[in-house]
């Protein structure tokens, strides 16, 4: 199959696979609206109500972090779910692998710059103003899609050889959560755990995103250019990885 | 070209699984070994064999949907398909969109099927049905929307595994007669059936398969006759 067949693919099948979600269920995509303001409740009754944590913009803040994160979190599962979920079809047609992984990316994508759009709507009903560094919102974005992207294609390559990485991708997601800074500030942690946590390049971009969208300062370019080598690195090894065990895939018994 | 051209050569092809039986513990299963023989341009050969015997992956192979752990399969530039009938059909979609989902992952330009969409709703006989989700359609209909979206595809090389004619009666002799029709033509086949009287009917050549090794190779009647024979000696 050429690239350009794959290609058409790709998109074909990203387009069918929201289709059939929205015929499937009655609410559909409202469910991606439906986790972040789920999840704000509990945040906000642990943080705000309990603890009496979490600062005056706690909402905005939170919101911020939990709707970029669910784009990391299904974009993630999805690519690691990816070859093995279409296991039927590997036995029928010869298909390049890499495709799966990157259909999976495209539909979170998909799913998430409509919510991402309502995200905004409510930062302005909030009464937090337009602001001109708004602007960079679609290149951190860009930098995400690029780190998911490759993420999903390595973990994509190698879960079907090693059935355990689901289970430990799905764990690890919610130990990731938790030291994201989704519900806190990554910059009211002390020297030098906060270092520590930037490591973790979730953590920087939540960050590059509060600080587009809701503090009015410029992303750190230099912060988003080492994610982009990043991913471009890993993007490389997994697109190697998955032509290496191509015809490797059929004999899996997943 | 001549009519004695190799399209597809398989030399000594093997291919094994490793079956985990413990913790740590792996041993190998080997459902094919050391398979040789040619495919020439316009021949249709019969697989035969037991159930089991490896007929299937072997096409598999050939289609180069796995590949070989030992010995080598040459294509000689042929593009090769394994006849599947609705290959990655999503419940929810329409007909008309499974059609192309369809028809894509089988190897065909969008614009291609955009193209043959007529053909495949006329052949298919569903009517204004193509425009339901898949999901209400029975057995047979799927059948008949499958069959005719993988009966676009024009490879050099077909390869059969069993299925000749699909649905009811009606689409039944319908697609057996088009498959006929294909198989005479002077396109390359290779077929695996149960049924001795088909593969009579339809190929010059038999291999026999029998427990994963070439067990005989021939001519249609002097194979078929080797293995009738065999059955009923056993």
């Amino acid at each position: 199959m050429q690239l350009r067949n794959s290609i058409e693919l790709i998109l074909y099948k990203t387009y069918a696979d929201i289709k059939a979600e929205m015929a499937r269920s009655y609410l559909g995509l409202i469910w991606w609206l439906i986790e972040p303001v789920l999840y704000l409740g509990a945040f906000y009754i642990l943080f705000v109500l309990v603890l009496h944590r979490g600062g005056p913009d706690f909402v905005p803040t939170f919101l911020c972090g939990a709707v970029v994160w669910k784009w990391f979190d299904s974009g993630l599962k999805g690519g690691s779910h990816a070859i093995s979920a279409n296991r039927g079809l590997l036995q029928q047609v010869y298909v390049p692998k890499f495709i799966f992984p990157v259909i999976a990316v495209l539909g979170s994508t998909a799913r998430f710059v409509p919510v991402f759009v309502v995200f905004t709507l409510f930062l302005l009903v909030y009464g937090i103003p337009i602001q001109l560094t708004w602007l960079a919102a679609p290149i951190v974005m860009l930098t995400q899609l690029f780190l998911i992207m490759a993420l999903a294609m390595l973990v994509g390559a190698i879960t079907p050889f090693l059935p355990d990485l689901k289970a430990a991708i799905d764990n690890g997601m919610m130990f990731l959560f938790f030291i994201s800074g989704v519900f806190f500030n990554i910059n009211d942690v002390h020297e030098p755990l906060r270092s520590y946590l930037l490591l973790n390049p979730m953590a920087g971009l939540i960050d590059e995103y509060r600080n587009a969208m809701l503090r009015g300062v410029w992303p750190d370019t230099a912060h988003l250019t080492i994610i982009l080598l990043i991913s471009f690195v890993l993007g490389a090894l997994a697109l190697a990885l998955l032509k290496e065990m191509d015809h490797k895939y059929g004999k899996v018994r997943f | 070209m001549s009519a004695h051209e190799i399209l597809i050569s398989l030399q000594n092809v093997s291919l094994s699984y490793t079956v985990r039986a413990g913790m740590f513990k792996w041993s190998k299963y080997m459902p094919l070994s050391d398979i040789s023989f040619d495919l020439h341009r316009g021949e249709t050969v019969g697989i035969i064999g037991r159930n089991g015997a490896g007929k299937s992956t072997l096409l598999r192979l050939i289609a180069g949907i796995l590949e070989p752990d030992r010995g080598q399969i040459i294509n000689h530039g042929a593009r090769v398909s394994l006849l599947s009938l609705g290959v990655g059909f999503v419940p929810h979609l329409s007909g008309k969109q499974n059609a192309m989902l369809s028809g894509m992952l089988l190897g065909l330009r969008r614009q291609e099927i955009a193209r043959r969409m007529e053909a495949i709703i006329e052949f298919s006989g569903l009517g204004h049905f193509i425009n339901q989700p898949l999901h209400t359609y029975s057995s047979g209909m799927r059948a008949r929307l499958g069959f005719s979206v993988a009966i676009q595809v024009d490879p050099d090389v077909l390869l059969i595994d069993e299925v000749l004619g699909v649905g009811d009666e009606e689409f039944r002799t319908k697609s057996t007669s088009e498959m006929k029709r294909l198989i005479k033509s002077d396109k390359t086949v290779v077929l695996v059936s149960h049924s001795l009287p088909t593969v009579k009917e339809l190929c010059d050549r038999a291999v026999w398969i029998e427990e994963g090794s070439v067990k005989n190779t021939g001519d249609i009647e002097s194979v078929l006759n080797l293995y009738t024979g065999r059955s009923e000696n056993s």
